[in-house]
């Protein structure tokens, strides 16, 4: 017997689901009639960089607009500056994210005091 | 196979980002007062992180289904975009997923880390690499979920530097990924993207600058804004 919060997170699932898959379907259907517009595939190719771009303001917004001292400013630009060196110098995902990520908390903890 | 595992390994970078916001998620939600077998279902079939945060707080506040389920919908409707712009990139792989099993893993970051890694794959091992890549990622989303409900008390405990790092994770690998496609190529999206979602900030919520922000800067890329190629990402 389902509860009504089970019938929330379900239809909450069925309903991001559908929201993923509905587009997917639709344009492998229409794509096997007719490839897209020119300007639909430019606007498709250009959603991936301005996606990444807008979830990396978004997820550093909260970081930056902290009401202390600028020292969370102070970490992020020293984080994004390691993470273009190793970035250069070694390539990759993974190692740039947690270098950065480490490099972060301990900018931090070095320019806040022990947080 | 081969393929898959590949997508494996290109999810680490996901799964070191979702492990801990899983864990704080179902920290959260036990603290919220929810059962563990609920928080799972939530993890299990939503699979959308902000919205999960979002979901465990209106059903600990008592919300009933006309809120919960509109409010969930709406902080992921920019996923309608994600699978559109990934096939794309998939059109001339060989081996075709079901489409429901290409779009249920379709997350922020298995989205823009797909964009960014694809174009190193072969065209026809593309579908089964980015179904390795989902795989890693739903396994690490459900397994740090049910870290966070089994192991509250002693992850809790960790030095604050530790949780200070954890919380870098994601920007982190956003700009990894940003780095990665190339930010000379697209920098007139870049910086109508950027300016778009600081504006919206202001004044909105941030799922809607999200989408908003998203959207105004690839709209930038159409002819009158930035020239692009169309075989590059």
């Amino acid at each position: 017997m389902l509860s009504r919060l089970d019938l929330i997170v379900l239809l909450c699932g069925l309903g991001t689901f559908l929201l993923r898959w509905l587009p997917v379907w639709h344009a492998r259907r229409e794509r096997q009639q007719r490839p897209p517009p020119v300007v639909l595939q430019r606007l498709l190719r250009a959603i991936g960089p301005a996606a990444i771009t807008s979830l990396l303001v978004v997820s550093l917004w909260p970081i930056v607009t902290q009401p202390e001292n600028g020292a969370p400013i102070l970490a992020v630009g020293l984080a994004l500056l390691v993470m273009v060196i190793v970035k250069r110098f070694k390539g990759g995902i993974a190692l740039p994210t947690l270098l950065g990520a480490a490099t972060y908390g301990g900018a931090l903890h070095f320019l806040a005091g022990p947080i | 196979m081969r393929a898959v595992m590949q997508g494996l390994l290109a999810s680490l970078s996901i799964m070191a980002g979702y492990i801990p916001i899983a864990i704080s998620f179902g920290l959260a939600a036990i603290e919220a007062g929810l059962s563990p077998g609920l928080i799972m279902l939530v993890s299990v079939v939503v699979y959308a992180g902000a919205s999960q945060f979002v979901l465990i707080a209106l059903l600990a506040s008592g919300a009933g289904l006309l809120s919960a389920v509109p409010t969930v919908l709406m902080m992921n409707a920019r996923h309608l975009f994600y699978g559109p712009a990934l096939l794309t990139q998939l059109r001339d792989s060989q081996r075709r997923l079901p489409s429901p099993l290409l779009a249920f893993g379709l997350t922020d970051e298995v989205f823009a880390t797909a964009l960014s890694k694809v174009q190193h794959i072969a065209p026809a091992a593309r579908e089964p690499w980015f179904f390795g890549l989902q795989l890693g990622a739903y396994g690490a989303w459900l397994g740090g979920t049910l870290l966070g409900t089994r192991l509250g008390d002693t992850i809790a405990t960790a030095p604050r530097f530790v949780e200070a790092s954890m919380t870098f994770i994601l920007p982190a690998l956003f700009f990894a990924l940003l780095l990665d496609v190339g930010m000379k190529q697209w920098r007139g999206t870049l910086l109508a993207t950027t300016l778009a979602t600081l504006a919206l900030l202001l004044v909105l919520p941030s799922h809607h600058a999200l989408a908003l922000g998203m959207l105004a800067g690839a709209l930038y890329s159409l002819p009158g804004g930035q020239r692009c190629s169309l075989g590059s990402t």
